[in-house]
């Protein structure tokens, strides 16, 4: 299935990416080859078969609600690219 | 050749400090990097004290290990605490973890000495380290060639002894198919082995993180260091970790070793399949019972990876806004939306780009039964044909790489001729199993690299092996010119 | 003109009384200044994992049996992609055809 400029300007603008028309064009050209390549797995019947998530299956390990502060508090603060004392700050929401 | 355990035996016997000797690899690393962009960051100063910590260490006899005071580099997608880590990425060119991965916790506590952080793909996307963000690594066998990818960092560290060892990451190959085009021993253990926190995700349930190093005696104890059970990662296996070291010397006599025939045909270069097929004769000359096997479902692991692995990565980047942490561009934006775009698209290089938008698309709406879906069913298959093949045999042998290490520039016109590098390495990731990586010879002075793959959790068995066709062959003992000159 | 049936869903929300966070250790005391109760986990720092609390899990069923829901013996988890700034990994850890309580 051929993928257009459009449709790359759609995705584009769902994972917040900019892409120049002459970029779009060339992803959409890059992007719908590998999707007509991955397209021969349509060769394989697969209605029967179960879906795999994960190749191992962990038990799902949790853990007790006990606790624990972390002592980053600080250094995770300190990678803000913009803050207000302790607060991270961002460009208007709406508008 | 100096390897974790002959350091160790120095280090231990009193013959050289931790100091001395990270002071000869920092003194080396300045001298080979320029040539080879193998770092991206070198920790000088917290390794010469790690190093000194260790010396203290080693003097008191105090609980020693095989890694206590041995330099040993990072590739840059695992955090470190304190030391830049940037996955090859533009986007965290300046990050600072506020915390150590599990792995890095435990080569600590064992002594290690962390001597810095090595280059790659960004985000680990890439078989060439053209898609770094700093520049490509250089072969040390041929520096007009890549190193592979996506740990080419790693493993042009090891393969020019800028290090004892390495840790690198494995998501389709990423340890494996490096280790192969540089000569050197890389192992991707079973999905569960070793803790994933704090390995920056690219694809959650195929990432992995194993050892890149100078023999096979080094991977088994560098592997029994990092892994095991870990409470901060759920999809840890709570299961022993055997004592790899200790099985490696068993041989492989009555051992079962199949060899796929899908894995021979197309695009195997001539020349490393007769390196293949030889190193299948010195197998069965040390004692293991040879056969042909199938796996039928193997052409469709690369497109089957294509799907799950873009899918997954979509959200995994999805952090990297902007918000937080790492770059935020667009400054003066006036709009939280437009600071979102500019940062990700000046942040994020093109072929990270390709796989948002790919995964993105494969998720997208009234997709995702078509290909998400369709893509997990087909993992089942290939998953079952290597149960089904492992009532036959103990391990699978192939090659790792299609062809030896290919020059700058030759594959990045077609990100489909890229991604065939992985064909061999990939399924391993899907049906989660482990897989070595061990030299087996030379095609124009380029290294081949033989891989084995085993059963859930039996990298002892393919670590046996391994070790016991080293120590028949030469060719881990070889060592790339380069002009390079060896540390006392 | 056709008559319309009015179909209302409602969408409830509750926080828990746990003593940490769902999926790090951080504690939820109420009152704390801002950013104080964080961690790698929950800010979505690269690299970091989220591990389920189990007594969430426990509350939810309870809740879920209080109202007369099935529960799942089996659950998963899922990811719902959007971005906005009190969504650190720009995705919530949610869940979509595999919860853990139904037709209650």
């Amino acid at each position: 299935m051929a993928i257009t400029a459009e449709d790359i300007r759609y995705i584009a603008e769902l994972a917040r990416l900019h892409l120049a028309p002459e970029e779009a064009a060339r992803y959409a050209e890059h992007a719908g080859r590998i999707v007509e390549y991955v397209a021969q797995l349509n060769r394989l019947a697969t209605a029967s078969v179960e879906p795999t998530a994960h190749a191992v299956e962990a038990a799902g390990f949790s853990r007790e609600d006990l606790p624990r502060p972390s002592d980053a508090a600080a250094a995770i603060l300190a990678n803000a690219p913009a803050r207000d004392g302790d607060l991270f700050t961002v460009p208007k929401v709406l508008g | 050749m100096k390897t974790i355990h002959a350091l160790a035996k120095r280090l231990q016997a009193g013959e050289v400090t931790s100091a001395a000797l990270t002071e000869q690899y920092l003194a080396r690393i300045a001298e080979l990097n320029p040539a080879l962009n193998a770092y991206l960051t070198v920790a000088g100063d917290l390794a010469m004290a790690d190093a000194r910590t260790a010396d203290d260490r080693l003097r008191r006899r105090a609980d020693l290990t095989p890694l206590t005071g041995v330099p040993i580099a990072i590739k840059d997608v695992i955090v470190t605490k304190g030391i830049r880590t940037t996955c090859g990425s533009k986007i965290l060119a300046d990050y600072l973890p506020p915390y150590d991965a599990t792995v890095i916790a435990r080569l600590r506590a064992a002594g290690a000495v962390i001597l810095g952080k090595c280059n790659m793909d960004e985000f680990a996307m890439g078989s060439s380290n053209e898609h770094s963000a700093f520049g490509p690594v250089k072969n040390p066998w041929d520096t007009s060639r890549i190193p592979g990818g996506s740990s080419g960092g790693p493993a042009a560290a090891v393969a020019a002894d800028c290090c004892a060892a390495a840790l690198g990451s494995d998501t389709g190959g990423s340890i494996r198919q490096p280790a192969s085009h540089c000569g050197i021993v890389g192992c991707k253990p079973t999905y569960g082995r070793v803790s994933r926190y704090g390995l920056v995700a690219f694809a959650s349930s195929l990432d992995q993180i194993g050892p890149m190093t100078k023999d096979v005696r080094d991977a088994a104890l560098l592997l029994e260091a990092i892994a095991g059970f870990d409470p901060n990662d759920s999809t840890a296996l709570n299961v022993p970790v055997p004592s790899y070291q200790t099985e490696l010397e068993r041989g492989v006599r009555g051992l079962k070793i199949g060899v796929p025939k899908e894995y021979f045909v197309g695009g195997l270069d001539p020349e490393v399949a007769a390196c293949i097929r030889s190193a299948i004769d010195t197998m069965k000359a040390l004692g293991a019972e040879v056969s042909d096997i199938s796996l039928p479902h193997t052409e469709y692991a690369v497109p089957c990876y294509y799907i799950i692995a873009p899918a997954e990565a979509s959200a995994n980047l999805a952090r990297y806004d902007g918000v937080r942490f790492g770059l935020r561009a667009g400054n003066g934006a006036v709009s939280l939306k437009a600071m979102y775009g500019a940062t990700r698209t000046d942040g994020f290089g093109p072929e990270v780009t390709l796989r948002i938008l790919l995964g993105t698309y494969v998720l997208s709406s009234g997709y995702y039964d078509a290909y998400y879906r369709k893509a997990q069913q087909v993992r089942t298959l290939i998953k079952q044909d290597f149960l089904t093949a492992f009532n036959a045999v103990d391990a699978i042998l192939t090659p790792t790489a299609p062809t030896t290490a290919f020059r700058f520039g030759e594959k990045t016109a077609d990100p489909l001729q890229m991604y065939l590098s992985d064909i061999y390495t990939i399924s391993c990731n899907l049906a989660g199993l482990p897989g070595v990586s061990i030299p087996c010879g030379f095609v124009n002075r380029l290294p081949v690299g033989l891989q084995l793959i085993g059963r859930p959790l039996d990298e002892a068995t393919l670590l046996r092996i391994a070790y016991a066709y080293e120590q028949a062959t030469p060719w881990h003992t070889q060592q790339p010119e380069a002009g390079i000159s060896q540390p006392s | 003109m056709k008559p319309y049936e009015p179909v209302i869903g409602l969408e409830v929300h509750a926080q828990l009384l746990t003593q940490t966070k769902i999926f790090c250790e951080c504690p939820t005391a109420f009152g704390a200044p801002p950013n104080n109760q964080i961690c790698p986990v929950c800010t979505g720092q690269p690299g970091a994992l989220p591990v389920l609390n189990r007594t969430a899990v426990e509350y939810a069923i309870r809740a879920g049996l209080a109202l007369n829901c099935r529960i799942a013996a089996t659950s998963v988890f899922a990811r719902k992609n959007y971005f906005y700034p009190d969504l650190p990994k720009g995705y919530q850890i949610s869940q979509y055809d595999r919860p853990l309580c139904q037709e209650g």
